[in-house]
């Protein structure tokens, strides 16, 4: 054995869940992606979305949809039929394109979709396998399908189910997996083939916790370590909130929001929640006196914003005024599922 | 966790070439119905009626070169259903060394349309239903055609599932029947008398296994369950099977009856000429409500041009909108998950 590959054995920490660490060795060659394939500048988006419009007969799925996706963990959301499996769909060139186009790691979406399949790793939402396999030869199944030679195939399966922590249920057949395991087969099988992009549909649906934050960390490595791009397609917010750059709201087939998380998670005006000790009704009083705009949540957390000057400086010196004690102020941010709800509303009070 | 677990890691290796990943689903398949201990044992039982025509075709190549060859025939002549009666006393009279290639070709023709096209349906039966039916099942779909597969090497990785099988209860053995015919025989030179035989059995073979695979998966992939895929395809064998014989039997009773009325005509005018027989009932009339009938219409006609008649150009067009019909079904259900 390389003395490499012994020294990674010697440093690897046994008992830990694969997923969640940052700190191992592991993909130390992993940031390789296969420039050859790729027909894109390092800064170029990896997914161009041009007045796409797809119809299902009188049902328009998309409409007039034109986005830019970058590298790096996209969340994909949307309410259930807003278009976001169509769009998926569309990218791997499962259905055709009514008007408009995109092109996907530089090749044009419907017209080099062998080539584009060859670059995507798809994990489906829904829970399709093939039936009459084991775990294994399910991963070895698809791998040989995007090309890998038999042998290398299966040497392939062993090392993605391990890096899934599949263990020795890869070997009993597929139909009697529990949901956990169901999920682990469809990630092994979506990266297995090593696609620099990956399109994961509903990844943690179904998971405990435990099993829900080693997903959410081999979603982190393969972005983070192996600079693959990953196209999140969830309805769990925190998810989103938890692993993603970008964030793209889709409505009844619309683009509604594509920003970057840290954008969207900045309120519109520079906000202070800020928790005292004492009576904060004093202190809500004395900033309004002050020209603040103070709310009150249930949990008798102050938000505090607006006026001329510094906000944490008038904070401070209204608190020393009143004598009430500040345990804590920070930044306030918006949160994802605020954002997603506004955004859902606006589009109905836009409807009605 | 696994202590050769090293993670993530790159793969940079060489892919297949892009054409050949139907092989991939076609050798899968094959893997996956080779579970199935019945069509196992059923491969094995394949092979036996070959060997009983490995017999025939030792005697027939005995009676050639035996000095009492008159006693060799008879025991050939036993070996051979009744219905073939006819051809092989057409093959033993005169020269049979003349006669080598017809009767050959008539053994093979026996062979394929009699044991292996009745195995065929059992092989077929037991071997496609899954294929396309499991799929459905389990959603798996999105699994082959999210990888850079088109449908149409979807369905041609699982007709080739079928075909394997095929092969090798039906071309293989009759290619090997031909290769120990040639053994038998005295001299090696009886290959340029008969080179066309072993296309023939490959013509034949072609015959027997597109209709057949093709109308098999579409069955398949119309339903999720693999037994109803399974009774669809056994239903059309025994059910045209029964119609052709009651539509043949009601045909030659209706030309029974006719050739009555015509004698009791001649009596009534008082002509006591000689009766002619009513001619036989075409056997090909209703050769087109059964699939099995059909086949061997066009079969016979592969390894016996002589026998050709318009019957069997609709027979071979029959086959042929067949065949076309249930792809178009096959791809018309692979696509629909993809439309919703």
């Amino acid at each position: 054995m390389p003395r490499d590959d012994v020294r990674t054995i010697q440093r690897r920490r046994f008992g830990e869940n694969v997923g969640l660490q940052e700190d191992r060795t592991t993909v130390r060659e992993a940031a390789t992606p296969r420039d050859a394939t790729l027909n894109t500048k390092p800064d170029d988006p990896i997914v161009v979305v041009e007045n796409l419009t797809k119809d299902y007969g009188r049902l328009r799925a998309l409409d007039d949809v034109s986005l830019n996706i970058r590298a790096g963990v996209t969340g994909l959301l949307g309410p259930n039929g807003s278009g976001k499996s169509t769009f998926i769909k569309v990218l791997l060139g499962l259905v055709r394109i009514t008007s408009g186009g995109g092109r996907i790691l530089g090749m044009t979406v419907g017209r080099q979709t062998r080539q584009i399949r060859h670059c995507i790793g798809y994990m489906p939402e829904d829970d399709c396998y093939i039936a009459g396999m084991t775990g294994v030869e399910s991963v070895q199944f698809v791998a040989r399908l995007s090309g890998l030679p038999s042998i290398e195939a299966l040497r392939r399966s062993h090392e993605i189910l391990d890096f899934c922590d599949a263990g020795q249920e890869r070997y009993r057949a597929v139909e009697t997996f529990s949901t956990g395991m169901r999920q682990k087969l469809k990630f092994a099988q979506a990266i297995v083939h090593d696609p620099p992009l990956i399109i994961l549909d509903e990844p943690t649906s179904g998971l405990d916790p435990q099993e829900r934050q080693a997903m959410l960390g081999r979603v982190r490595i393969l972005s983070q370590r192996a600079g693959k791009s990953v196209l999140l397609c969830t309805h769990i917010l925190p998810d989103v909130q938890a692993v993603c750059d970008d964030v793209v709201i889709l409505a009844q087939g619309r683009v509604r929001v594509s920003e970057s998380l840290e954008k969207l998670s900045r309120p519109t005006s520079p906000t202070l929640q800020v928790r005292v000790v004492g009576a904060a009704e004093a202190l809500v009083d004395r900033l309004r006196q002050d020209g603040r705009r103070v709310d009150v949540d249930s949990k008798g957390v102050l938000a505090v914003s607006g006026g001329e000057g510094e906000v944490a400086e008038s904070v401070w010196r209204c608190a020393r005024e009143v004598g009430v004690g500040v345990s804590r102020m920070e930044s306030a941010r918006n949160s994802l599922e605020q954002v997603f709800l506004d955004t859902v509303r606006e589009k109905q009070h836009a409807d009605s | 966790m696994p202590i050769h677990d090293l993670g993530y890691r790159a793969w940079s290796g060489l892919r297949g070439a892009e054409m050949l990943r139907w092989p991939v689903i076609a050798q899968n398949g094959f893997l996956r119905a080779w579970n199935n201990r019945w069509l196992r044992r059923l491969m094995i039982l394949a092979w036996v009626p070959a060997t009983y025509f490995g017999v025939v075709f030792f005697f027939y190549e005995r009676a050639l070169l035996s000095v009492e060859n008159e006693r060799a025939i008879e025991i050939f002549k036993t070996l051979i259903p009744a219905d073939f009666s006819q051809q092989v006393d057409r093959a033993t009279e005169g020269d049979p060394v003349e006669n080598r290639h017809y009767l050959w070709t008539q053994l093979l023709f026996m062979f394929f349309r009699y044991p292996q096209a009745v195995l065929m349906v059992l092989v077929v039966g037991l071997a496609a239903p899954p294929l396309i039916a499991r799929d459905v099942g389990s959603k798996a779909f999105l699994v082959y055609f999210s990888r850079p597969i088109s449908r149409v090497e979807y369905i041609l990785g699982k007709s080739a599932t079928v075909w394997g099988y095929l092969l090798l209860i039906t071309t293989a053995p009759a290619l090997a029947l031909y290769a120990l015919a040639v053994a038998l025989s005295p001299s090696v030179e009886v290959v340029a008398h008969t080179w066309d035989i072993p296309l023939r059995v490959l013509a034949a073979s072609v015959v027997l296994i597109i209709p057949t695979t093709s109308l098999a998966l579409a069955f398949s992939s119309l339903t999720k369950r693999a037994v109803t895929a399974g009774f669809l395809w056994y239903a059309v064998w025994v059910l045209g099977g029964m119609a052709y014989a009651i539509l043949q039997a009601n045909a030659q009773s209706e030309q029974f009856l006719q050739q009555q009325q015509d004698l009791q005509q001649q009596q009534a005018e008082g002509a006591w000429g000689e009766v002619v027989e009513a001619p036989q009932p075409q056997l090909s009339r209703w050769a087109f409500v059964s699939l099995f009938h059909t086949l061997g219409l066009v079969q016979g006609y592969v390894f016996d041009p002589d026998t050709g008649s318009s019957s069997v150009a609709w027979a071979a067009v029959g086959l042929t909108v067949l065949t076309v019909v249930s792809l178009l079904v096959t791809y018309w259900r692979v696509s629909s998950p993809m439309r919703v």
